[in-house]
């Protein structure tokens, strides 16, 4: 006979349960679960203990922090955690800093110093719209990109996430915010979906990063990570800023989300704004 | 005799405990962190848990409250290096019979654990 704890699946996660799992996804990637989205985490938890067919919380998480058997499964786990919605030219008056403000600039001052390389970081890419949008943008507005070197690296914690960025493949309902012309132009159509083009994907390279680690990246020009500092507490968030800042160029750009300040974060940053779109530079 | 379920992260002191223990006829399954205790506890019925306060991944009390849950019946000794007033309540509450400080004698333990199984509900059960 099963224990009514063992079948606890079906029950809500205890305070005991919640603070276990807080700590765990704390300690593996940072993110930091406040009391109200108890119930995010349990479902979530829930959707991979029913996948994993393993029916309490306690042998959940033996499962996911065995050192030897755990890592696949641990993976699985804060992939669901992670994977965040996402839609192409999210925050126009941003795009609109980016590609009329920001991205001439750069590009003029790279252009008189006969340096024709661009390197742009999409943190927490998701499911990559973010990415395209940006190598849309750069298409545009770079009538000679074929003579750069431009490397729009994507990163995620969630693998089903890159996968799916990978693919580049979209249903029609998650193409709005495109213009028609772009979708005609970046995109092929085919059984209700839009699958990006390779002058869009050649751009782009995706690849697994956890923010709280180190990732090699240098000299970078601009670097989105928008709606992911806010999962984060206040000393993630500055070791997360850290390394942006040292993995940017001097004077390079930081793009943020839009309920999201470096405000007591980090001081090595100017806040730009203009027309309702927001950035931040290096000092 | 007695099946008691032992929770310490302390090597050296785990593996006494279960070597000594053992020695006089008790039955000691160890594990060395909270949630492997809870798992211990699905499993099988114990008479006696014995858990360090401090352990890795649940605490020592969320430990004693979780398997309080499971086995209402059961016998809880809570140890730790530095019991003081505030961590005798809470544990008390959460239904131990019985507060052991660090450094202890075998011969120490073996009388908690025959008080705390004649107290089983804990001391505030009266």
């Amino acid at each position: 006979m099963l224990h009514p704890l063992q079948l606890s699946v079906a029950n809500d996660m205890t305070d005991e349960e919640f603070r276990l799992f807080k700590q765990l996804v704390y300690d593996e990637c940072g993110i930091n679960f406040k009391p109200e989205k108890k119930a995010f985490l349990q479902n979530r938890t829930i959707q991979r203990m029913k996948a994993t067919d393993v029916k309490s919380y306690y042998r959940y998480y033996k499962l996911i922090t065995d050192a030897n058997t755990g890592k696949a499964e641990l993976l699985s786990f804060l992939d669901v955690l992670t994977i965040n919605e996402t839609s192409f030219f999210r925050n126009k008056p941003q795009l609109d800093l980016f590609q009329y403000s920001i991205l001439p600039e750069i590009i003029s001052k790279k252009r008189m110093k006969n340096d024709f390389t661009l390197k742009i970081w999409s943190a927490g890419c998701s499911t990559g719209q973010e990415p395209y949008t940006i190598a849309i943008i750069l298409n545009e507005l770079m009538t000679d990109i074929k003579g750069w070197k431009v490397s729009i690296l994507a990163s995620d914690l969630s693998m089903t996430a890159l996968e799916a960025a990978q693919q580049g493949a979209y249903p029609r309902e998650k193409m709005e915010g495109v213009e028609a012309s772009h979708l005609k132009k970046y995109f092929t159509e085919k059984d209700e979906h839009f699958y990006a083009k390779d002058e869009l994907k050649r751009l782009v390279i995706f690849d697994f990063h956890n923010l709280m680690y180190d990732n090699g990246f240098s000299n970078l020009d601009v670097i989105f990570c928008r709606n992911v500092l806010i999962y984060f507490d206040s000393q993630t968030q500055k070791q997360v800023i850290e390394t942006f800042h040292q993995c940017l160029a001097p004077k390079g750009y930081l793009f943020l989300g839009h309920a999201e300040s470096l405000q007591g974060i980090n001081e090595s940053f100017i806040f730009i704004h203009k027309n309702k779109g927001t950035a931040y530079q290096m000092r | 005799m007695e099946n008691v379920l032992l929770v310490e992260d302390a090597e050296e002191l785990g593996e006494l405990l279960k070597e000594e223990l053992g020695a006089h006829g008790y039955n000691i399954t160890w594990v060395t962190n909270g949630v492997d205790a809870v798992i211990a506890a699905l499993d099988k019925k114990f008479d006696v848990l014995i858990v360090d306060m401090i352990t890795p991944n649940l605490k020592g009390i969320d430990t004693i409250k979780i398997i309080k849950k499971i086995d209402p019946k059961i016998a809880i000794i809570a140890c730790s290096g530095m019991i003081d007033k505030s961590i005798m309540i809470d544990v008390t509450k959460a239904g131990a019979s019985a507060c052991v400080n660090k450094p202890f004698t075998v011969s120490q333990m073996i009388s908690q654990i025959k008080w705390a199984t004649r107290n089983k509900g804990g001391l505030l059960s009266e």
